[in-house]
C-alpha cells in the first residue's frame, strides 16, 4: 500500500532497473546454464577423445623427425598413416555413432539417408563432419586441460595449499604472488570456455543436419519412395470404397426388394437373404484383406511389389493355370524407372487376370515394348459372347479398370480399352520420364 | 402402365431392380440385359418407355449405350441411370449424354418407382438438388457461357429455365407464373429448342455450366 503510488516513486524505479539487470544477468548466463551447453560440451569432448590417438600418432611423426629419421621413411610412414588414420571417417559405423551422438547430445534431428546405399558425395561431408568434430573437440579439450588446473591450482593457492608450485611462475605482469589475480583469470578461462563450448556447440547442432543429413537426391528418391506409397495406400482404399460400397448397395437392394416381396413371393425372399448373406460374408474377406495389406509396413509392399522384369514368371504361371499366352517383350526392360516399371506389371499382370476370367481359356496375346521414351504395354483377347457377365462373374473387371486408368493418369501415360472386331484389347503408353506425370496429376 | 427396360453387368442389382419395379401396379419389366451392347437391341425390340441404365460396365458402359439410343432412334426411352456412388464423374457424362436423370441403386423402393415414373413423363427433373450438387462437382471444368447468351432467350423463357431448374413441373410452372400449361410446355419446348437441349436434365445442366444459375452454397 505504501510504495504503490505516483511515478516519482524511487522503490518503483529501483524496482524495474533490477527486473532489467536479472533478466539481462539470465540472458547472459543462459548458455552457462543450460543444460545443452553441457550436453553438446560432453559431444565435443568425445570428438576430443577420438582426436587423442592421432595426436599421439602425429607427436610420434614430430619425434621421429627431430631424431634424424630419413625423410623418405616418415613421408613412407605417413602415407600408410594417413590411409589408415583416414578410414575410419569413411566407415558407415562411423557415420552412424556420428548420427546417434549427434541425435542424443547436440539435440538436432538428423534425417536418415533411405535405402541400403549411401552415395559417395554423403560419405564425404560425413568425413568432413568427423573432421571437424575432431579438431573442435580437440581444441575444447586442449583449452579444458589448461584452464582447468589453472584455476584450480591458484585457487587453492590463495588458501595456501600447493603455493610453491608457483614459485617462479609469470603470466605477463603477474607472478606466483598475485594468487587472487590469478584465480580470477582461471576463472575467467573457465568461463569464456563455457561461452565457446556453447557457440562450437550451437554451431555444431546447426552444421550436423548438413553434414550428416541426405544429400539432394536422396531426398527427392526418399520423397519419391513416399509418394509411391502413398499412391499404393490411396488405390487400396479405394478399392476398399469400391467393394466395401459396391456389397452394400447390393446388399441394401436386395433387402428392399425383399421386403416389397415378403408377403407375395416367399421364395424371392429366400433367394435375396441369402444373397444378402454371401455378399455381407464376400464384403467382410475384402475388407480383410486390404485392411491387412494397409497395416503391413508400407515398405515392404514397394519391396514386394513385383516389376516387369519378372514378367516371364507371371506368364508362367497364367499358363499353368491353361490360359494360352503369346508373348513378346522388346527393349531394356531391366533399366527402366522403377514406379514404371512396377506400373507395367501391374498392367499386365490386371490384363491378363481380366483376359482369363473373362476369355475363359482363350489365347491372350501381351506385347510390352520399352522404347527410348515411351513404354508401350498391349494386352489383346478374343471375347466370348456374354457367357462371362454370369451370376458368379464379380464386376472386378470394371473396377480394375477404371483403377488402371487413374493410376495411368497418374503417371503422365494414356490408356485405351475397348471392344473391336470380337477382340477386347487394353493398351497403355507410359512415359519413360519418371516424374513429370506424377507432378502434374 | 409404364414399361422398364433393366441394363446393370451385376444379376443381383437387376433382380432387385425388378422385385421393386414389379410390385408396383403401375410399372412392368420387360427385359434386362447385362451390358450395353446387349441393351440397345433389346431396347429396340421391346420399346420400353424407360430404360434403368448402369453407368459402369465392361465393354460398352452406360454412358455409351445411353449416347447411342438417343441419338439413332426416332423415339428413344427416357434413360434413367442408376449407380453406386452418387459423385460419380460417369454419371455426370450419362447425363450430358441424354439421360433423364439418376438414381442411387440404395434409394428406398417408394424412391425408384417414383423416379421411373418421373423421367417416364418427363415434365419435370429429377432430384434437382443432388443434380445440381452433381454439376457444382464436374461441371466446373468446362464453363460454356456462350451456349446461353447465344440461345437469346426472352425473359420470359429464362424465367421458365429458372423453375425447371428448381424441379417443378409444367403445371406447377403454370401456376406460378399465372400462365396456361399449354403457354408454358410451348416455352419450355421454345428453351431446349434454342438450347439444343433434349431434354429438361440437358437443359438445366447448360444453364448451371454457362453460370445462368448460379448454385446456392
Amino acid at each position: 500500500m505504501t510504495s504503490s503510488r505516483g511515478h516519482s516513486d524511487p522503490s518503483r524505479a529501483f524496482r524495474v532497473v533490477e527486473t532489467i539487470v536479472v533478466m539481462a544477468m539470465r540472458t547472459l548466463l543462459a548458455p552457462l546454464t543450460s543444460g545443452s551447453t553441457y550436453r553438446r560440451g560432453v559431444h565435443l569432448l568425445l570428438g576430443g577423445v577420438v582426436a587423442l590417438p592421432y595426436v599421439l600418432l602425429a607427436l610420434a611423426f614430430v619425434q621421429m623427425y627431430r631424431n634424424g629419421s630419413s625423410l623418405v621413411v616418415i613421408a613412407l610412414l605417413l602415407a600408410v598413416a594417413a590411409v589408415i588414420a583416414g578410414a575410419p571417417a569413411f566407415l558407415r559405423a562411423t557415420r552412424t555413432l556420428e548420427i546417434a551422438a549427434a541425435r542424443l547430445l547436440l539435440g538436432v534431428d538428423v534425417p536418415d539417408v533411405p535405402g541400403e546405399r549411401i552415395a559417395p558425395e554423403t560419405r564425404l561431408r560425413g568425413a568432413l563432419w568427423f573432421a571437424v568434430h575432431l579438431v573442435a573437440g580437440g581444441g575444447v579439450m586442449l583449452a579444458l586441460l589448461i584452464a582447468m588446473p589453472l584455476a584450480f591450482v591458484f585457487i587453492l593457492a590463495q588458501l595456501g595449499i600447493g603455493e610453491e608450485t608457483l614459485d617462479g611462475f609469470q603470466v605477463g605482469p603477474l607472478d606466483g604472488d598475485d594468487t587472487v589475480w590469478l584465480s580470477l583469470l582461471g576463472l575467467a578461462m573457465l568461463v569464456a570456455l563455457g561461452y565457446v563450448v556453447a557457440g562450437l556447440g550451437a554451431l555444431a547442432a546447426m552444421m550436423a543436419p548438413v553434414l550428416m543429413g541426405p544429400s539432394p537426391d536422396e531426398r527427392i528418391a526418399a520423397l519419391e519412395a513416399e509418394a509411391d506409397q502413398l499412391a499404393e495406400r490411396n488405390r487400396l482404399a479405394r478399392e476398399l470404397h469400391d467393394s466395401v460400397g459396391h456389397a452394400l448397395t447390393v446388399t441394401t437392394l436386395q433387402a428392399a426388394a425383399a421386403r416389397e416381396l415378403l408377403d407375395s413371393d416367399p421364395e424371392f425372399v429366400r433367394r435375396a437373404l441369402s444373397a444378402v448373406e454371401e455378399t455381407g460374408r464376400a464384403a467382410m474377406a475384402d475388407l480383410d484383406h486390404v485392411l491387412g495389406l494397409l497395416r503391413e509396413d508400407g515398405r515392404a509392399d514397394t519391396a514386394q511389389a513385383r516389376k516387369l522384369t519378372d514378367l516371364d514368371r507371371l506368364i508362367d504361371d497364367v499358363r499353368a493355370g491353361g490360359t494360352d499366352v503369346a508373348a513378346d517383350v522388346t527393349g531394356p526392360v531391366a533399366q527402366m524407372p522403377a514406379v514404371v516399371s512396377r506400373e507395367g506389371f501391374r498392367i499386365v499382370q490386371e490384363g491378363l487376370t481380366n483376359a482369363t476370367r473373362h476369355a475363359g481359356g482363350a489365347p491372350v496375346s501381351v506385347h510390352v515394348e520399352v522404347g527410348s521414351t515411351t513404354l508401350a504395354i498391349d494386352v489383346v483377347n478374343p471375347v466370348r459372347g456374354d457367357a462371362s457377365a454370369g451370376p458368379g462373374t464379380p464386376r472386378q473387371g470394371g473396377r480394375g479398370l477404371a483403377g488402371m486408368r487413374e493410376r495411368v493418369a497418374l503417371l503422365g501415360g494414356r490408356m485405351s480399352a475397348g471392344q473391336n472386331d470380337g477382340m477386347w484389347k487394353v493398351s497403355v503408353r507410359l512415359p519413360l520420364g519418371g516424374r513429370r506425370g506424377r507432378s502434374g496429376a | 402402365m409404364i414399361t422398364v427396360a433393366i441394363v446393370d453387368d451385376e444379376e443381383l442389382v437387376r433382380t432387385g431392380l425388378r422385385a421393386i419395379i414389379d410390385a408396383q401396379p403401375d410399372l412392368e419389366v420387360v427385359g434386362e440385359a447385362a451390358d450395353g451392347a446387349e441393351a440397345v437391341p433389346l431396347v429396340r425390340r421391346l420399346r420400353p418407355d424407360v430404360v434403368l441404365m448402369d453407368v459402369r460396365m465392361p465393354a460398352v458402359d452406360g454412358i455409351q449405350a445411353t449416347r447411342h439410343l438417343r441419338s439413332t432412334m426416332d423415339a428413344p426411352p427416357a434413360v434413367l441411370v442408376v449407380t453406386t456412388f452418387e459423385n460419380d464423374d460417369y454419371v455426370y457424362e450419362a447425363l450430358r449424354a441424354g439421360a433423364g436423370g439418376f438414381l442411387l441403386k440404395r434409394a428406398r423402393p417408394a424412391e425408384v418407382a417414383e423416379a421411373v415414373r418421373v423421367v417416364a413423363r418427363g415434365d419435370s427433373i429429377l432430384f434437382p438438388a443432388a443434380l445440381q450438387r452433381l454439376v457444382q462437382t464436374h461441371g466446373g471444368g468446362r464453363p460454356d457461357r456462350r451456349a446461353l447468351a447465344d440461345a437469346g432467350l426472352t425473359e420470359r423463357e429464362e424465367e421458365v429455365l429458372r423453375l425447371m431448374a428448381t424441379g417443378l413441373s409444367n403445371a406447377e410452372i403454370a401456376e406460378k407464373l399465372v400462365l396456361g400449361q399449354e403457354t408454358v410446355k410451348t416455352h419450355v419446348g421454345n428453351v431446349l429448342a434454342k438450347l439444343g437441349a433434349r431434354d429438361r436434365t440437358q437443359a438445366v445442366i447448360a444453364a448451371y455450366e454457362s453460370g445462368f444459375i448460379v448454385p446456392a452454397r
